[in-house]
């Protein structure tokens, strides 16, 4: 039995590294070569990853892109769980009348299809002057971040023993004390998921780029990464691809460095059971 | 007083050179676009016309047409409107006058017209009620291009008749080459071959179809559609999936034209950009011709595509965008946009370079081609859009060819009912 | 006795603050416009019910709203399903990290490159698509197909696509859910002579649930509101046979211009929504009171 699962992990394995092998072969042919030996196994010769990621580098404003993704991505997630953290601690362990209607309050923000967003958000930008710039964009997103923050936290908090707050509550702690000594330090690993999620969500967003902001200084990275396709640009897919890979090394790199965290934290939170 | 003198001296500096860099200061336009990779030639010309009248341009690029489009919408409307901005001609372009929020350049027309610089054809998609609203920024005709190794190989020069046309690509499917090529990668290139044929038949039956004058469901259009059936069911056409150019970077149509794969293809003369290479150029490895009408009493016409730069009624500076325009339209700004941006240019003094475009201007000029405007422009877009899932419909299985024809009708029937 | 404190309800402010500004007054003035004929370039006007009488004669929208279900049904059985299979087998298991790697790894990307490269690996054989070619070389030619132009196959391609790129998350939060579940009753079931199954069913399962309702819930919701994914690979077509409730909501607002009737379809999918979300979070809130 155990070697059957392990048969379908590993052919399920193959199956998911398939795509990602060809986008790296793909994004280091020559743009002559990916059109005309487009199959992954035909390798890429000369091999010119590094030309084809400076060329989306350089046409498509990336480097703004970054700085600016890189801005939105921690404020956004680290605001937003801070916020959603306050209101599921309220939520869990205070004494507030209608918890499950509040708790739908602010997790129904996450219910709605994003495009339903996209005009009225426009026009009040527009009205009050948050159109088009870094503090109206990392509003936005710290906002539509803390629905499923809040649902996690939420879910996580109802986990913890009551005994913990109980305790420290006849020790003469006060509310904030619970939350900010026993709550948050419990609550790492997740926090750590949140932060990875949030963030990712973050950085590759597009729709919301594209219509909160118009000018370079502004424009988180997938709007100008878009910016390298379409009908008036030449830029082949090999480029296009590379520029998606250069896109995703911060997510990469999120995923590796928070990756320890999440199993460190649940060790020590069972260990104090 | 030798101090006075001093004083004076310095005042008067300053003073002269307040006003030179005050005479000096050039106004900066914002020209908003959906065009990200024209942003360096926008800024160039910017450069060139602050030198020539004192003032410049620099692009604001959106990266995506669709967003473009809403931002456009919602900020004519407001004080946020930009100075200049592109757009679309014909019925694109007509929405927007509708609204009462575009600026009116017929004088910048008039002037050059007068003075024999422009044809006076060219401002057709633009003028609606007498009054012209827009410059062009691009102007592109529809021709086909053809791999001269292929046709050398086959002993085949450009034809002059259908009959010659249609043998040709008999002859280019027996030695194993795909005559035509097409694609409805991003949905509107099926348009591309529906306007040719229509044009091909009569081009004031292509006038009244996009007026609604004449059904889709007529038996002339339907006769027009049995003629694409045929070419696609003898096969002289290739996989219509595979992608001519969008917004997933591939243009692998391209690629198999070069290969020498596929014969033909037709399409936009700014195609170009896609099929040339550094060991593909034309006149040498490949090169244009019009294709001939369907019908060979059909006078001569060529689908004409324009995209204009507007100005905005609310432009905060509106003096500087109609100089600014007007320089464009020149003979010297049409002569740095067309170094920039390889495109058949408005004004009949510019020297052109690139030698499709030449070929272009010299062939419509002689053989008197009527312009008719692109599809996508000369029909409004609630026909438009189901119009071309429609035709993609049809290049994916010519045989819903009657469902086709119906599901359009059916909706420019209540389209234009609606008008009414 | 407790007393009611309002610093209590300080404590939900921000949240409720951002939330309500940035997400939920969208949502009041999209109802207003879906009561409108807006085009977003004139001044709207009213036209009460009309927008969505008309989206019940609407052909298009019935197509949309199956193609919908069948994304919210897929959902859950690939990218939750494979995601529990994968995190069950892994678990605590040599070589959990290098398989965690593995399937989360498409998440890195956004989904436009995902569309991007799924539709390059989608294309035909005659130019080289690689799935295409697969078949072709391991004998299966006649199966090989026009993936994203044939309904139904294109909404199920752009499925495999979207699971591809989400079941690490689910994968990963699963795992962390296992990771949390202490040892002890399941060694003490393993010395009562449980099978594996039995012991997964009857301790691990219920223990898992409240990580899986934040998986399954947040899984439903995104499969309700997909649309990168299939705007970039098909725009919703060809002949929008595979456009869903999201992606027809933003060709009737930006392509077709008919904002009021596009709201008026963002707020029939958002009803689905926020009723699933009622029944299956009221049945859990309920649970922990």
């Amino acid at each position: 039995m155990k070697k059957l699962a392990l048969l379908v992990l590993i052919v399920l394995a193959c199956i998911w590294i398939l795509p990602i092998f060809t986008m790296f072969i793909t994004a280091s042919k020559s743009s002559e070569q990916a059109t005309s030996q487009p199959l992954p196994w035909q390798l890429p010769k000369p091999f010119s990853l590094g030309e084809n990621a400076s060329i989306a580098w350089n046409s498509g404003g990336l480097k703004n892109g970054f700085i600016n993704s890189f801005f939105y991505g921690v404020v956004g997630s680290l605001f937003a769980i801070f916020f959603a953290s306050l209101a599921a601690y309220a939520l869990v362990n205070l004494n507030i009348k209608m918890k499950f209607f509040w708790f739908i309050v602010i997790y129904s923000g996450t219910i709605f299809p994003f495009q339903m967003f996209l005009i009225p958000l426009f026009e009040m930008y527009q009205k009050i002057n948050l159109y088009d710039t870094i503090g109206g964009l990392a509003l936005f997103y710290i906002a539509v971040a803390i629905p499923f923050c809040l649902f996690v936290l939420h879910n996580y908090f109802t986990t913890i023993p009551r005994e913990i707050a109980e305790a420290a509550k006849i020790d003469g702690a006060s509310s904030f004390h619970i939350y900010a000594r026993f709550y948050i330090p419990l609550s790492y690993p997740a926090i750590a998921v949140l932060f990875l999620f949030q963030f990712t969500w973050i950085w590759n967003d597009l729709l919301f780029g594209l219509v909160l902001s118009k000018s370079e200084q502004v424009r988180p990275i997938m709007p100008s990464l878009a910016g390298l396709m379409g009908i008036y640009s030449t830029i082949n897919i090999a480029s296009v691809l590379a520029g998606g890979i250069i896109a995703s090394v911060p997510t990469l790199l999120l995923f590796v460095l928070l990756n320890r965290n999440f199993i460190y934290g649940l060790t020590l939170s069972t260990s104090r059971k | 007083m030798k101090k006075m003198s001093i004083l004076l001296v310095v005042l008067s500096f300053l003073v002269s050179f307040c006003s030179f860099a005050f005479a000096q200061e050039a106004v900066v336009l914002e020209l908003w676009n959906d065009k990200p990779t024209f942003s360096d030639w926008f800024t160039k010309l910017g450069e060139e016309a602050s030198k020539s009248i004192g003032v410049s341009v620099k692009p604001v690029p959106f990266a995506d047409t669709t967003t473009y489009n809403a931002a456009i919408r919602s900020a004519l409307a407001s004080k946020e409107a930009p100075d200049l901005f592109t757009w679309w001609s014909g019925c694109w372009l007509e929405e927007l006058v509708d609204s009462g929020l575009l600026e009116d350049v017929t004088a910048i027309w008039d002037k050059y017209i007068q003075s024999g610089e422009v044809n006076p054809d060219l401002a057709a998609p633009y003028t609606f009620n007498g009054k012209i609203y827009g410059i062009p920024d691009a102007n592109d005709y529809y021709v086909v291009f053809y791999n001269k190794k292929v046709f050398a190989e086959n002993n085949l020069t450009p034809p002059i008749t259908w009959e010659e046309f249609i043998s040709q690509c008999e002859t280019l499917k027996n030695k194993g080459v795909i005559p035509l090529g097409c694609s409805i990668q991003d949905r509107w290139p099926s348009i591309i071959w529906f306007q040719q044929l229509v044009i091909g038949k009569d081009p004031d039956l292509y006038r009244d179809l996009t007026t609604g004058k004449v059904a889709f469901t007529d038996p002339r259009i339907k006769e027009i559609m049995q003629v694409w059936k045929d070419l696609i069911d003898k096969g002289y056409f290739n996989d219509p999936t595979i992608p001519g150019v969008g917004t997933t970077g591939q243009s692998q149509l391209a690629e198999l034209f070069r290969q020498g794969k596929i014969a033909m293809i037709l399409w936009g003369d700014w195609y170009d950009n896609f099929i040339r290479t550094e060991d593909f150029q034309p006149g040498e490895d490949y090169f244009v011709f019009f294709l001939p009408p369907l019908n060979p009493e059909a006078p001569n016409a060529v689908i004409f595509e324009t995209a204009p730069t507007c100005i905005a009624k609310n432009a905060p500076n509106k003096e500087a965008s109609i100089k600014f325009l007007d320089w464009w339209l020149s003979a010297e700004g049409q002569q740095i946009w067309h170094q920039l941006y390889p495109t058949i240019p408005s004004n009949l003094k510019t020297t052109v370079t690139n030698p499709i475009l030449e070929y272009e201007i010299k062939t419509v000029s002689e053989g008197n081609y009527q312009l008719l405007t692109r599809f996508w422009e000369a029909i409004p877009n609630a026909i438009l859009q189901p119009a071309v899932d429609e035709l993609d419909r049809f290049m994916l299985d010519p045989s819903t060819l009657d469902q086709v024809l119906s599901n359009i009708e059916k909706v420019a029937q209540e389209y234009w009912a609606s008008q009414k | 006795m407790k007393k009611v404190s309002f610093l209590d309800y300080v404590y939900l402010l921000p949240a409720l603050v951002f939330v309500g500004v940035f997400l939920l007054y969208p949502v009041v003035r999209t109802v207003y416009i879906s009561f409108t004929n807006w085009d977003g370039l004139t001044t709207p006007s009213f036209v009460g019910i009309s927008n969505y009488s008309r989206l019940l004669r609407d052909p298009i929208f019935i197509h949309s709203l199956l193609n919908t279900g069948i994304w919210v049904l897929a959902t859950l059985l690939l990218p939750v399903g494979i995601g529990l299979l994968v995190a069950s087998i892994s678990s605590k298991k040599p070589g959990e990290v290098f398989f965690k790697w593995i399937f989360y790894l498409p998440y890195a990307f956004s989904l436009t490159t995902t569309g991007v490269l799924w539709s390059f690996l989608l294309n035909p054989a005659q130019i080289g698509g690689t799935f295409n070619a697969i078949l072709e070389a391991i004998g299966l030619g006649a199966y090989t197909k026009r993936w994203l132009y044939e309904p139904p196959w294109n909404t199920y391609a752009m499925i495999a696509a979207y699971t591809w790129q989400t079941m690490g998350t689910n994968m990963i939060l699963f795992l962390v859910g296992l990771q949390n579940i202490p040892q002890e009753p399941i060694e003490a079931s393993q010395i009562d002579g449980a099978t594996g199954w039995q012991t997964y069913r009857y301790i691990i399962w219920p223990l898992l649930q409240p990580i899986a309702t934040v998986v399954v819930l947040m899984a439903l919701i995104n499969s309700f509101k997909v649309f990168d994914v299939i705007w970039v690979m098909t725009q919703g077509g060809p002949f929008r046979s595979s456009e869903t409730l999201a992606v027809t909501m933003y060709r009737e607002s930006f392509t077709m211009f008919q904002m009021g009737y596009g709201a008026a379809i963002a707020i029939v999918l958002t009803a689905f929504e926020l009723l699933l979300a009622w029944i299956y979070l009221r049945r859990t809130f309920q649970q922990e009171l």
